[in-house]
């Protein structure tokens, strides 16, 4: 494979009420953005589990993307909080192993922001992109 | 009928393990009336296994060079049960930390960039000695074991009663909970407002050391030690590895760090004071399990590489 027909797998987590809902907006006011994301809903961005984070850099995932209710919004209450704690400690955790943290992001998107959603997902693969594939992939960087 | 035989193994590792053995103390006298003890470094002048195979193999240390791994698949065959005995065995243990550098990098700071090294021409030693492997593997990465003893080293309570239910045809497996599950400590509410290093502050005796901010790895850490540290008031520091179902011990505890926060959000402290507060994350969440976590080895990224270099310069 070229790098030019790589193009990044990014694992996406979804909120249920808030960001799925925004990206299901996206669809349907047809904005345009890149296909590289498998959305998974999860029922709030707290339920991430740290180890579907790692699991799924693990497997060679290129980015993974959270998404989640704005602060104040969150459906459970703390989700929200939660989880921003969780990703600051792993994007150092990443840090600390020499990943890229940057392959981890945390966005706060409503129901309401199909645009963010859209461009979200635009910055990010441009951003995995310069980054270039996950350094496990093909037995790790020589 | 004989005895059942036991072998103990000694790869790179403290020898607590086999201290901890000793430690049966006067049911150490039971143990060898039942049992065969036919080779422990500790103990007796043998150099391996006894050829004819032995009923029970303790595989105690981690693999870290081509004779470690030479021996641990002749005791394999020579032995019927095979036990990872320790932290070392089971996880890699302290010594897997070194999986965050390379092999030169290692190779290079001990023998060369320490301080108390006297080494002008710069050899780095490569005959005589079992080459080294490029990382500290922990025995499951290459043998099948039947039944893994945790614990740096494994508290001799459960030392017997691993060998009286292999004695009696038994399964042994350690309960699924955690430390906390046995931790005598009064656990209040969930309120942190700030983690503090251990030694920096004043620690009230009684109460959850988490909650007082401290960082106990008892919510990730497999019980079966009876909270021995915490209840001496000292912070977990994780050696009998994570439970069954998690994979890696770190991920648990910043999980749990997430949620033990104060809930309202104005006296909360951000998430990059808390990466602050919280040094060391690898160290402190992977001590003893770093070479059995979901990455094993530092990744190595050329990106994070470069960036390292240039702030260096």
């Amino acid at each position: 494979m070229t790098d030019k027909d790589w193009e990044p797998k990014i694992v996406c987590f979804a909120c249920r009420w808030c960001s799925y809902a925004g990206a299901d907006m996206a669809g349907t006011s047809r904005i345009q953005y890149p296909a590289n994301a498998r959305v998974i809903r999860v029922n709030c961005s707290g339920r991430v589990d740290p180890q579907f984070i790692l699991r799924a850099l693990k497997l060679k995932a290129d980015g993974v993307l959270i998404a989640g209710c704005h602060f104040g919004d969150c459906h459970y209450i703390s989700g929200n909080y939660q989880t921003s704690r969780r990703v600051a400690l792993l994007k150092e955790y990443l840090k600390e192993i020499g990943l890229e943290p940057e392959r981890l992001r945390l966005e706060w998107i409503s129901a309401a922001e199909g645009h963010k959603f859209a461009d979200t997902m635009k910055s990010f693969v441009n951003e995995i992109k310069l980054l270039g594939p996950n350094p496990l992939a093909n037995g790790g960087p020589e | 009928m004989t005895k059942p035989s036991l072998a103990v193994e000694t790869l790179s590792i403290c020898s607590g393990c086999e201290i901890a053995i000793l430690d049966l103390h006067l049911a150490l006298a039971d143990v060898l009336d039942a049992i065969d003890l036919k080779y422990i470094q500790v103990l007796m002048d043998h150099r391996e296994p006894p050829k004819e195979g032995v009923t029970v193999g303790f595989v105690s240390g981690g693999v870290r060079n081509e004779e470690h791994l030479h021996r641990l698949k002749m005791l394999r065959e020579r032995s019927q049960i095979l036990v990872a005995f320790g932290a070392c065995s089971a996880f890699g243990g302290v010594p897997g930390l070194a999986n965050l550098h390379t092999k030169d990098e290692l190779m290079e700071e001990v023998y060369i960039n320490t301080k108390s090294t006297v080494n002008p021409k710069k050899i780095i030693p490569n005959r005589i000695v079992p080459p080294m492997l490029e990382e500290l593997h922990p025995v499951d990465d290459f043998v099948k074991i039947d039944y893994v003893l945790p614990g740096c080293p494994p508290p001799p309570k459960l030392i017997a009663e691993l060998v009286t239910s292999l004695l009696e045809g038994k399964e042994f497996k350690l309960e699924e909970k955690t430390v906390c599950d046995q931790c005598p400590l009064i656990k209040e509410e969930k309120a942190v407002t700030e983690f503090k290093r251990w030694g920096t502050d004043e620690v009230f005796t009684e109460r959850c050391l988490l909650e007082q901010g401290y960082q106990c790895l008892g919510p990730s850490t497999q019980s079966g030690c009876e909270a021995r540290c915490p209840t001496a008031l000292s912070p977990c520091r994780g050696c009998f590895g994570p439970t069954a179902k998690v994979e890696d011990q770190a991920s648990q505890m910043i999980g749990a760090i997430g949620s033990i926060v104060i809930q309202e959000p104005t006296k909360a402290p951000d998430p990059e004071q808390i990466v602050k507060e919280i040094p060391d994350l690898v160290g402190t969440y992977l001590r003893f399990t770093f070479a059995h976590s979901t990455f094993k080895k530092a990744v190595h990224s050329n990106v994070v590489k470069t960036k390292k270099a240039e702030a260096k310069t």
